[in-house]
């Protein structure tokens, strides 16, 4: 589909085809599907920033919306990773390779990069919510990137080591001088374990990361998000310098289906991305 | 009214006018059975009935259909729809009230490009083909209430003609470009207007403009108090009687949410929208069992927030035209009117 | 002597003040007057009110447009707290409600299904003289209706265009009140003085004419009938027994139909619904009167409940102890659908 034919029909999908399928936990509940395009006008037109999402389309089931998990700086592959729940992700848990998908995006906002340039970023995340601060830790260590932002310091807590995302691209990270990265699991483990044992607000008040020059990031489970605010907010972060990404059920992804609404903003079309200060002025439906 | 040269056309004459236009266009006119109005397809011999007052469903489905082919496909390719070029035929919809032709234009707000910058195809290509010939209303019912949401009887918002009904005869004013060339391409079947004819119309609309209830509802009181007492237990008095049914939602001329779904029998497919209403549970429901607005009374006051105060504050709307088919239809009697008075004092 | 619709409405006012000060309860469900001529509409009354307000009984009301299954409003407060998955903790409020034999059979089915609390409750039964179908008046009425009043048996109606007209109680009745074979509840814990109805014959005559038709007539008719229906929902959400928590209409993991207007997913719906009813439903037309389109149900849901009535002998009635007939099997159950492998074979 080209650039003007999705333009004119945003509803349509564009082909691509599941490269690759990797099981990310214990549980197996979680997969990381690797989609790439199958034309190259595609490919060019879907140029996107860390925060956005885009509807996976499996024809004949239906098609929902997933953060994306991969960086724009990472060329080759669009990465979804997506816990089997309903109908959509229960059918994209059976697929075999090579199977033909489709994506339409990208859509939604993304992390204010314009605002991040130039801060010292702090990553606050618990579960499987880290997907696109994934694609934002790979974007921010690209080399073409990396100069533009401060210290970067990473705190991700699952409930047991099992739980990790990204193994094999965190002990990556873990090699590198220019990032920090605090795991934590919520109890003692009963495998090695070389992180913290403690919950994500607990951990973060230890860590006692200062606001100055400062922005956090903060993706998680409601219950992880509602504790950590106030110790963000204890350790002087301001309400602007506090960035959230909110999920609701979503469908057309265009902000016209009209399901995903938190007040008066669609989170498909006015976020996923909101700051804290923005989040307060709107009723908590999410 | 504006310096548009009027026109009349004698009603016996308007079956001539449009069979004219059937030749080239669709053709919906309002019919009534067995109590129901609805529009239907002009055929000859038919009359308009424009006795009928106003439709049972609203005509909103005629750009947004319940049910809607989005793209047909099988495991390989992705077809444009059926329906998207079926809208191909340019259609005249005759005989619109004035309160369901301004609801065009807020629908046009929502599936139109300046949301967002997101086209959508299968709205705009059938919004863009049809000719709005609406008819002042000049004996508003009981339950109308346009005049307090910013309508009129004889509102000319989304149409492309506007017409009076002058008992013997119609008058008729082209509003838009469309409207105009609506005219002018029947101008055998009709006459110029004269000024007396005006008149009447004008004597007509303001009639029915006092026979409707006083304006109780004040857009700016009403949306600042929804704001300041989303949390005031009023609200679950209100929905009390509430049975979380959809027939509010799939009434109303404004209201516009859909679902997507895909319907698939032998690798072969559709995918289609059709209408959803946020009165279901299902509506929000994440995956994993979390509802962001978990009971009726979330839902009940979503349908008010959305069309009184979110759209006032995302595009200056009230998403509201007063037809009041919500209230006559509810089968509990939950009435919009009593709520926007609730929320009314100041 | 005085008007029936007085006094009975003077009659639940006096028991629903009673029950208040014995401390008996901290809900009553009645009615009261509607916003529009010909409703009444569900009314809740709670303790604190009327400790505040002891004149907020005088709202409640009893004539001939009571026509909701009240009980559809019990099943709320024996819900789980929305997402929560421990059961509630709070006590069951101690709910009042004005019952009419169908309301009162409905109450009695959901305390058999475990969806109510008997014991929590305190049935004021009401004996009915019938509930209006509105369609029935509005079809003999040239002109719309914008105020009524009810006096014993006759409904005086006035009209848009001033004209007033007198309509016969009796003629305008529903048909499920015509043929009801329970007017008057029983094993409630008081009962208004008021005549009940004489008892009907369930719908046996009317439902032997219809069998007259042949397939063909019958499936042309369900056709029309389903054609209307716009899948609101109404019908079920006013329904007591359909207290599904997850409708089948709304599965998602595994899809049993589409959710569009399409006539077959509108039929299966029906189907499905009303055979889900068997042993269940109490015909108390909630779902008819509640559907904006007038798709007639009854039909149906009369011959579901004949039915099970031939076959299994039983009826919905005002009996604790039996059991519904879905919820139980016996040797002598009719068995006439199980074919004989043998013979089926031949």
């Amino acid at each position: 589909m080209s650039e003007q034919a999705v333009k004119a029909n945003p509803y349509v999908p564009m082909p691509v085809t599941l490269e690759s399928v990797a099981i990310e936990n214990d549980a197996k509940d979680l997969k990381t599907f690797a989609l790439a395009f199958e034309n190259d006008e595609d490919r060019e037109q879907f140029s996107y920033l860390p925060g956005q999402f885009a509807e996976v389309s499996i024809l004949g089931v239906g098609e929902s919306p997933f953060g994306i998990a991969s960086s724009p700086t990472e060329k080759e592959h669009l990465l979804f990773t997506v816990k089997r729940a309903g109908s959509v992700t229960q059918e994209l848990h059976r697929l075999d390779t090579g199977r033909r998908l489709g994506v339409r995006g990208p859509l939604g906002n993304s992390f204010p990069w314009d605002r991040i340039a130039g801060k010292n970023i702090i990553i606050v995340s618990g579960g499987f919510a880290f997907t696109t601060l994934r694609s934002s830790i790979t974007y921010m260590l690209d080399e073409t990137n990396r100069d533009r932002f401060g210290d970067i310091t990473v705190l991700y807590g699952v409930r047991s080591p099992g739980e990790l995302l990204y193994k094999e691209t965190i002990a990556q990270w873990k090699e590198r001088s220019d990032i920090g990265i605090n795991l934590t699991v919520d109890r003692e483990p009963d495998e090695p374990w070389d992180g913290t044992v403690g919950l994500v607000p607990n951990v973060l008040r230890d860590l006692g990361p200062s606001p100055k020059g400062a922005i956090v990031l903060v993706c998680g489970p409601p219950i992880m998000i509602r504790f950590t605010i106030p110790v963000l907010k204890e350790l002087g972060f301001g309400e602007d310098d506090i960035i959230l990404s909110l999920e609701n059920r979503m469908k057309c992804g265009i902000g016209k289906c009209g399901r995903c609404n938190v007040g008066p903003k669609y989170v498909c079309v006015d976020g996923p991305v909101f700051t804290l200060a923005e989040l307060q002025q709107l009723p908590a439906e999410y | 009214m504006s310096d548009t040269v009027g026109c009349t056309i004698e009603k016996k004459l308007l079956p001539t006018l449009l069979l004219n236009e059937s030749k080239h266009s669709r053709v919906f006119i309002p019919k009534q059975s067995d109590g129901v109005t609805e529009y239907a397809v002009f055929g000859k011999g038919d009359t308009p009935d424009l006795e009928a007052g106003q439709s049972r469903l609203s005509p909103k489905s005629f750009f947004f259909p319940q049910t809607e082919t989005l793209y047909a496909f099988d495991y390989d390719t992705i077809e444009p729809s059926a329906s998207e070029e079926a809208a191909e035929a340019p259609v005249v919809l005759f005989a619109v009230r004035p309160c369901d032709s301004a609801s065009f234009e807020l629908l046009d707000q929502v599936f139109g490009p300046e949301n967002h910058g997101y086209h959508d195809p299968y709205y705009e290509k059938k919004r863009d083909n049809t000719i709005v010939v609406t008819l002042a209303c000049n004996k508003p019912g009981s339950t109308c209430f346009c005049t307090s949401v910013g309508g009129d009887p004889a509102g000319t918002r989304g149409a492309d003609v506007l017409a009076f009904d002058l008992e013997d005869r119609l008058y008729l004013e082209g509003l838009t470009t469309k409207g105009k060339e609506f005219l002018a391409r029947n101008g055998e079947v009709l006459k110029e207007a004269a000024e007396t004819d005006r008149e009447v119309a004008n004597t007509l609309a303001s009639s029915a403009r006092e026979s409707m209830p006083a304006v109780e509802y004040d857009r700016a009181t009403v949306k600042k108090n929804l704001d300041d007492q989303f949390d005031n237990p009023i609200w679950e008095k209100i929905t009390n009687t509430c049975i979380g049914c959809g027939a509010c939602t799939y009434l109303c001329p404004t209201c516009h949410c859909f679902d997507i779904c895909d319907e698939e029998r032998h690798y072969k497919g559709r995918r289609i929208r059709t209408w959803d209403s946020c009165q279901y549970a299902q509506f929000t429901k994440h995956a994993s069992g979390h509802n962001p607005r978990p009971t009726k009374t979330e839902r009940l006051r979503q349908r008010f927030m959305h069309k009184f105060s979110y759209t006032v504050e995302s595009v200056d709307e009230v998403y509201c035209v007063g037809c009041g088919r919500c209230v006559r239809y509810c089968p509990v009697n939950l009435d919009i009117r009593e709520v926007l008075r609730e929320f009314s004092s100041t | 002597m005085e008007d029936r619709v007085e006094q009975t409405s003077q009659a639940i006012r006096n028991e629903a003040r009673r029950l208040f000060e014995a401390d008996e309860i901290d809900v009553f469900i009645g009615f009261e007057s509607g916003s529009l001529p010909l409703s009444s509409r569900p009314a809740f009354l709670t303790a604190e009110e009327i400790a505040q307000d002891p004149s907020k009984i005088d709202t409640l009301v009893w004539d001939s447009f009571c026509t909701s299954n009240l009980a559809t409003y019990l099943l709320r407060y024996y819900a789980n707290e929305p997402n929560r998955r421990k059961k509630r903790e709070k006590p069951y409020p101690r709910v009042g409600i004005a019952v009419k034999g169908c309301d009162c059979r409905s109450v009695y089915t959901l305390a058999k299904e475990r969806q109510v609390q008997r014991d929590s409750l305190r049935l004021v039964g009401v004996p009915c003289a019938g509930m209006v179908d509105v369609r029935k008046i509005q079809e003999q009425c040239a002109d719309e209706i914008v105020a009524c009043e009810e006096v014993d048996d006759s409904i005086s109606i006035t009209l848009r265009n001033g004209e007033s007209t007198k309509i016969d109680r009796e003629k305008a009745l529903r048909r499920s009140c015509l043929e009801c074979r329970f007017p008057k509840p029983e094993n409630t814990d008081s009962i208004i003085d008021t005549p009940a109805r004489k008892p009907g014959d369930g719908g046996r005559a009317t439902l032997e004419a219809f069998e007259q038709k042949s397939s063909d007539e019958k499936w042309q008719y369900f056709s029309d009938e389903l054609t209307k229906c716009i899948r609101c929902n109404a019908c079920r959400q006013a329904c007591p027994t359909c207290w599904c928590k997850e409708c089948f209409a709304e599965h998602t993991d595994l899809k049993w139909i589409g959710v569009g207007s399409d006539l077959t997913d509108a039929m299966v719906f029906q189907i499905t619904r009303i055979y889900h009813q068997a042993g269940r439903c109490v015909e108390c037309d909630a779902c008819y009167s509640a559907c904006p389109m007038g798709v007639d149900l009854r039909t149906y849901t009369n011959r579901i409940a004949q039915d099970v009535h031939e076959l299994f002998d039983y009826l919905p009635d005002f009996n604790p102890e039996t059991s519904p007939p879905l919820a139980t099997f016996s040797e002598a159950d009719s068995n006439d659908f199980i074919t004989d492998p043998e013979q089926a074979h031949e």
